[in-house]
């Protein structure tokens, strides 16, 4: 899993213009390089989110492109990944006001799947019995679990994405622990 | 990557991620490249003269975010009264209630709907189920299907209010809705009886119906969430009992009833300050220095917390932590009344999760009662934690458990066994008073033998301050 970096200039590639300030544009890397970065990580929250290869693999096109005619928008290069991560969550979002569908639909297959590959019974019921305590948990919950630990993204960009101070996702976040951890006990 | 502990790891592997496929990752890049050659050539530029028509559009925004904090209080200055199981009511000759209990039973099993009330703002259930089978709770049938399908309200026109307990309001001319309940929640599909349907007529409130005064009082504490904030509030001029004093105890709601009054209150605290906290107990005393009773009073005004933290939520200034209501017997006190409570400040060390901390050898066969004398210090991001000793415990499971003594500053340190797979983890919980002594324990079964690695499991607690934190309230004139 790549790691969030701050994505830097690189000699030779294009950068996507068109801004009054060029400044801001020499500043920004090539798309396609931002894209090679964080992919993986938004195709993960995104499939965490649908639970669907095809479906993720569409809402994460939809991503990219919607992030890229829209890129030159961005003043600054730093906050690619927040930024990102909010279109997707709106793709997601769009995604289920069209489907009206929840997004634990595909949950017991997937439950069958993991009953099949968990080596020992009481790993397995642990995690069957997580799984549906996420599944139950307030969506906000959820999206903090999605984003820490599916996207791996740090508290400083989560803040960013959900528009919530860094502190209270982090204390929201390890309590939110705390009483998975307790009730999966 | 991000360091997660072991638990974060379980969780994360709960989502059965797989990397994405390649072709795929390929195609979508090759198309991302091919437009973004063709965007180069045709973006338009945001010129001045857009930025004039946009004008009014940005000052009415402004103003919005100008009038915003009034509005937020003008609003909560509308609420009426409260109603017990019914929250903030805003009207209430708009007030009606369940005509009579409704009940279903299919297969020995019931549903009932013991009470209900319907205001303008919301609509709430009493919902209780009897008899429904233990063998029917997801826990006795893991890897199956469990119940997800929320519950609703359907109304003569077909609209569907869902919800569990709680429904948007509905319209004061609908007097009657089914609640459907597709399935019992938390049971195994098929386990139970499903698809229960149960007809409800609303009628007015009787006269006897309750709805206390609510009052909103004008928020007392000022802190200003902007840098300087955070220096002001660690650092106040007074002390009491050799404390700080910190003025951000918040009276947020005062519901009257007849012979006392419940106020809900909260600590109030700037987004940007960590607000991590223990607390002893609340203490409140009158004027005259009289202590005055109180008590948390959960019975009448259970849903008040709840009301308050969604009243609040969304306020872009400051959130409260520690939400509470207690009520407190009317009588001749002298106001105005203060609320006290001693504070711990507690923040986390910052340093690596996942390090081994320690190791011990359990030698070939470790029993409860079993002790390990390590009184091995610790350099935990400059301080010192003193791991007194190791033994075994089977008070709640099996498992390993470390005596800890974290002196003045170290409030709790949190371990596992970064070799061995464990159900769970315990101990002594989080002390209030230093020297911090405590124990963590891993429940591990069978327990592991020979030499055992202890690694830290999250950053630990560090007492940053104590102080006395304060809020005073009198009784509308």
């Amino acid at each position: 899993m790549e790691q969030a970096q701050k994505p830097t200039p690189k000699a030779g590639t294009l950068s996507v213009m068109a801004t009054d300030k060029a400044d801001i544009a020499e500043a920004k890397a090539s798309f396609s390089d931002l894209y090679r970065q964080h992919a993986s990580r938004v195709y993960y929250y995104l499939y965490a989110r649908v639970r669907s290869v095809a479906e993720a693999e569409d809402l994460t096109s939809q991503t990219f492109i919607t992030a890229l005619e829209n890129y030159y928008k961005l003043k600054d290069p730093a906050k690619f990944v927040p930024w990102v991560f909010s279109i997707a969550r709106n793709k997601a979002n769009d995604h289920y006001r069209e489907r009206y569908r929840h997004p634990v639909e595909r949950f017991d297959e997937d439950l069958q799947v993991n009953h099949e590959l968990s080596s020992s019974t009481l790993q397995m019921e642990r995690m069957i019995e997580l799984e549906r305590l996420i599944s139950a948990l307030k969506p906000v919950e959820q999206e903090y679990l999605r984003l820490r630990l599916v996207a791996d993204l740090p508290f400083a960009q989560i803040a960013d994405i959900l528009k919530q101070p860094e502190n209270r996702i982090k204390k929201s976040y390890y309590r939110l622990l705390e009483r998975l951890q307790a009730q999966v006990e | 990557m991000e360091k997660h502990t072991p638990f974060e790891e379980e969780i994360r592997q709960t989502y059965h991620l797989e990397a994405m496929d390649s072709a795929f990752s390929n195609k979508l890049d090759s198309e991302l490249r091919k437009r973004e050659l063709s965007l180069t050539a045709r973006r338009p530029k945001l010129t001045w003269q857009w930025s004039y028509a946009l004008a009014p559009l940005l000052l009415a925004f402004a103003l919005l975010f100008a009038v915003g904090p009034n509005r937020v209080l003008a609003q909560l200055k509308t609420w009426f009264g409260y109603a017990p199981s019914g929250g903030f009511v805003s009207d209430t000759g708009s007030i009606r209630v369940l005509a009579q209990p409704v009940s279903q039973t299919k297969d020995g099993v019931t549903v009932s709907i013991k009470n209900g009330v319907f205001t303008n703002d919301r609509s709430t259930l009493e919902v209780s189920f009897e008899n429904v089978p233990a063998s029917a709770h997801f826990s006795q049938n893991f890897g199956k299907p469990v119940c997800e399908e929320e519950s609703y309200l359907l109304l003569p026109d077909g609209t569907q209010l869902t919800g569990y307990d709680s429904f948007d309001a509905i319209p004061a001319d609908v007097n009657e809705a089914v609640f459907v309940l597709p399935c019992i929640p938390m049971r195994t599909l098929g386990k139970a009886p499903e698809n229960w349907q149960l007809s409800l007529k609303f009628i007015p409130a009787p006269d006897d119906f309750v709805v206390y005064p609510v009052s909103i009082p004008e928020p007392q504490v000022n802190l200003e969430d902007k840098p300087g904030a955070e220096e002001a509030v660690k650092a106040p001029a007074e002390t009491q009992d050799g404390l700080p004093v910190k003025d951000i105890i918040e009276i947020l709601a005062v519901v009257e009833k007849l012979d006392a009054w419940v106020l809900g209150f909260g600590y109030k605290t700037p987004h940007h300050l960590e607000d991590y906290r223990n607390n002893v107990d609340l203490s409140v005393v009158d004027a005259a220095g009289n202590l005055v009773p109180h008590s948390y009073d959960y019975e009448d005004v259970g849903d008040l917390v709840n009301e308050l933290f969604d009243l609040n939520k969304n306020n872009t200034e400051f959130y409260y932590s520690g939400l509470s209501a207690i009520s407190i017997p009317k009588d001749n006190y002298t106001f105005p009344l203060t609320l006290t409570e001693v504070v711990n400040h507690i923040g986390r060390i910052d340093i690596p999760r996942d390090q081994v901390l320690f190791e011990f050898d359990a030698g070939t066969n470790p029993k409860p009662g079993d002790v390990w004398e390590i009184n091995q210090t610790l350099d935990l991001g400059g301080y010192e934690v003193k791991v007194l000793n190791a033994f075994v415990t089977n008070k709640v499971a099996l498992g390993y458990c470390f005596k800890m003594d974290g002196g003045e500053k170290v409030q709790q340190v949190d371990v596992y066994l970064p070799d061995h797979w464990s159900n769970f983890g315990s101990g002594s919980g989080m002390p209030f008073d230093p020297p911090f002594i405590f124990d963590d324990c891993v429940m591990i079964d069978p327990l592991p033998k020979g030499v055992i690695r202890v690694a830290l499991q999250q950053e630990p607690s560090l007492l940053l301050g104590r102080y006395l934190a304060r809020g005073t309230w009198s009784p509308e004139e």
